[in-house]
């Protein structure tokens, strides 16, 4: 929020005579915001500090605690199962975020547009968002079923295939089918989003482009994406760390199978913490998620316009 | 309970329209989904009016009226959840001196939630417990024998073998039986005479020459498996199997047996990636898609806990209920699994005093035990939902017989319970059974031959071994 002319924060000392009021004001800021801080100290820097230290331990409530060094961070590198999980879930995030944005941008698109039923096709729009991840998830269990599942059913029936495919069981399909059942759950809040930097864009551009002979492509290339970069950039980014978060909807599905198929860092990380007891390795991997979604987002930030996320900017 | 285990139990009816709503609002769900689930469970849950007896309920004084009650927190995994209040309520209404808080968690999420609720000290004074997870809570310093509590010399000769062991640590007894059950061989004679077949199977080939002559004559998937490799259950599935071949997993040392080609271990492995690799066989995550898949008349083999079977004859939730049969495991010896699942005393109940021992000690008593002379909570488990029993006099109870006979051949229950045996389980076992179910699906998924996916967990064993102690 914008700051009021007649409020201000102290970010110098006055030149002259002020000194004791400038530290009553500072003092007087402080106290207002050490709640806050207090408060992101408590639940943020602590839980941070706390796994960081813990990722350096041998820690299980079965085994004495012994500072180990880096040893759990070489342990679950060296894992055969942390590479897969983490391959895996690179290739998830990447087709999910793909899939999402370019579906939500196609959805937006239509949306955007006057057409009969539009009233009627927003609200619908939302409703997978309304749906918990784990129902999600078990619903699209049940329409993958390669035996009694509705795809199955549907495909058979109308003559598409003479045969019964193993959406669940096969690694590649079942792949797929999870990053289509955790891209539906996703599309609505991406659609929503893109759906209100596309509104914002003046008609009066697009009009004057057409005149210019502008095609489809050159008006998204040069009018449409400029004025959404910053929203489509935020959308991307929130795609990424719901990708590398991914549990709910994946586990419900194939609980990260068949084989590795389908299992994600983010499962891996509680198993081992919490069903394996090895809470240096859970932190450790906790600590090496952290790290990685950091630099995902530093470098998707570094696509916005200078600017683009403050306060004054227009 | 979380949403996914409201929406199953809402679906399978096992909870009324007001329980659906209570839980769906505290849970947070969406109103759609709530009302969705409000349409789709019964407006009483099956069990619902049984399981909470009008007279029991009318003289069960609420908590407040209890003048200096001990409470208990009593955590359980989320099954049938309302019966387990109402087993609450009329034990809340014989014991004055005590009252009940309940909180229950997936099953497949259970033993984490237990972890962190331990670590966390979040009080806990009974919970549900199980054989893989006893020596780890017990190593911690969680979990207390029961034998220290009560007069357990009294059940011990009243508890079948397997059970007793799997609730045994160091020699100690742990807990009084929730539920004790075997895994089972389980068949479709309708849908296999259809196809050619008119006998179980006796061994493991047996089974591979009729499902492959199934298929020949148009039953694409005669095999069902359950294997998932975040499911406790699909390890103690495939060790019946190998028990049934005469074979073990560890040795009495706890040195892994199953790298050797020639080992039972090694060749049910082998057999299972095999079967998926032919396509005579199919893999589904959890019992109750497997359930649904034997309800399709496309499978007419597959391998579950017994308690499955209840499920799959019973006509109200079952399209081809009374077709499902039990036989003996196919092997060499038939041998299965024989487990338990107990009510267990933590040790955050004794920090807390006599008071609050003493009320967990005759709760546990009352919940698996026969303070009165009958097991009372043991038989209400056995009767209305088919669950197995660890207490020997209940096989000879009328009710439980008359019950039983409704969907299982009792006899051969009795034949196939007399050669189960419980799994040789230490401090590690638990730990290593993750690690373990990994390699297994990926020697089903073909992603790494059997021999690779074996060695790899061998390999587990001897680490964790190394670390924690025999």
């Amino acid at each position: 929020m914008p700051l009021a002319q007649d409020q201000t924060i102290p970010t110098a000392a006055p030149r002259r005579g002020g000194a004791r009021r400038w530290a009553g004001q500072a003092s007087t800021a402080w106290l207002l915001i050490a709640p806050a801080v207090a408060l992101v100290g408590l639940f943020t820097v602590y839980p941070l500090g706390n796994a960081l230290w813990t990722s350096f331990q041998s820690s299980s409530p079965l085994l004495r605690a012994t500072f180990v060094g880096l040893q759990n961070y070489q342990e679950v590198a060296e894992s055969g199962y942390f590479l897969k999980a983490f391959q895996v879930t690179a290739g998830f995030t990447l087709v999910t975020v793909i899939l999402t944005t370019v579906m939500a941008l196609g959805a937006a698109s239509l949306l955007r547009e006057t057409f009969r039923g539009r009233r009627l096709l927003r609200p619908l729009t939302l409703l997978p968002w309304a749906v918990p991840l784990v129902v999600t998830g078990v619903m699209w269990r049940w329409i993958f079923n390669p035996q009694w599942g509705a795809l199955n059913a549907v495909l058979y029936s109308t003559g598409v295939i003479d045969k019964y495919i193993p959406w669940l069981s096969d690694p590649n399909l079942a792949f797929i089918s999870v990053a289509i059942a955790h891209t539906w759950s996703q599309l609505p809040l991406a659609t929503i989003f893109l759906l209100g930097a596309l509104q914002a864009v003046p008609r009066e551009e697009y009009e004057a482009a057409s005149i210019e002979g502008a095609g489809v492509l050159e008006r998204f290339r040069f009018i449409t994406l400029p004025n959404i970069r910053t929203v489509l950039v935020i959308v991307v980014l929130f795609e990424v760390l719901m990708g590398l978060t991914a549990y709910d909807i994946t586990y419900s599905m194939t609980a990260g199978g068949p084989g590795t198929a389908t299992s994600l860092v983010s499962y891996f990380t509680w198993s081992e913490a919490f069903k394996q007891l090895n809470f240096g390795h859970g932190a450790a991997l906790a600590v090496i998620i952290a790290a990685v979604a950091l630099v995902l987002i530093t470098a998707i930030l570094r696509a916005l316009p200078r600017g683009a996320l403050s306060e004054d900017q227009a | 309970m979380d949403e996914r285990e409201l929406y199953q139990e809402a679906l399978a009816g096992r909870l009324s329209r007001r329980e659906v709503l209570r839980r769906g609002l505290a849970l947070g769900m969406a109103y759609p989904t709530i009302a969705i689930l409000l349409a789709a469970c019964g407006a009483q849950a099956p069990g619902g009016s049984a399981a909470a007896p009008g007279a029991s309920q009318a003289g069960a004084p609420p908590a407040s009226v209890k003048p200096n009650a001990t409470q208990l927190d009593f955590v359980v995994w989320s099954y049938s959840v309302e019966t387990i209040q109402a087993n609450i309520k009329e034990w809340e209404a014989q014991d004055q001196a005590a009252t009940v808080t309940l909180s229950d968690y997936p099953w497949n999420a259970y033993h984490e939630t237990m972890v962190q609720r331990f670590t966390s000290n979040t009080p806990t004074d009974v919970l549900y417990n199980g054989g893989d997870w006893l020596p780890e809570f017990a190593k911690a310093g969680w979990v207390v024998p029961i034998e220290d509590k009560l007069d357990f010399a009294k059940y011990r000769d009243q508890i079948v073998g397997y059970a007793l062991a799997d609730m045994t640590y160091n020699g100690k007894a742990y807990g009084l039986p929730y539920y004790a059950d075997i895994v089972s061989f389980i068949w479709n004679p309708t849908v296999a005479k259809k196809y050619g077949v008119d006998r179980a199977p006796d061994t493991w080939e047996d089974l591979a020459g009729m499902a492959t002559s199934m298929q020949g004559k148009g039953l694409d998937k005669p095999v069902i498996w359950e294997f998932a490799q975040t499911l406790p259950t699909s390890l103690e599935t495939f060790t019946a199997m190998v028990m049934s071949r005469g074979g073990e997993l560890f040795d009495e040392a706890y040195d892994p047996i199953f790298e050797d080609p020639s080992s039972p271990g090694f060749q049910h492995l082998e057999f299972m990636a095999d079967s998926v690799k032919k396509g005579y066989a199919v893999i589904s995550p959890h019992e109750t898609d497997v359930a649904k898949a034997m309800n399709t008349g496309q499978n007419a083999f597959t391998v579950l806990y017994n308690y499955n079977l209840a499920a799959l004859n019973n006509k109200g939730t079952s399209p081809l209920a009374g077709q499902f049969e039990l036989a003996m495991m196919p092997g060499k010896t038939h041998e299965t699994l024989g487990f338990a699942k107990f009510y267990n005393m933590t040790q955050m109940a004794v920090d807390r005093g006599d008071d609050a021992t003493k009320a967990a000690a005759r709760f546990i008593e009352s919940f698996g035990g026969a303070p009165t002379g009958e097991y009372t909570v043991a038989k209400r488990w056995a009767v209305e939902k088919g669950l197995g029993f660890g207490q020997l006099p209940l096989f000879d109870d009328a009710d439980v017989q008359k019950s039983f006979a409704t969907w299982v051949d009792v006899a051969k229950l009795k034949e196939q319970e007399k050669i189960a045996r419980a799994k040789r389980q230490t401090v590690w076992t638990g730990i290593w059974g993750e690690k373990m179910r990994v390699q297994l699906g990926k020697a089903l998924a073909g992603e790494v031959s059997v021999a690779d996916a074996l060695k790899g967990a061998a390999d587990e064993a001897r680490a964790l071994k190394t670390q924690y102690g025999a």
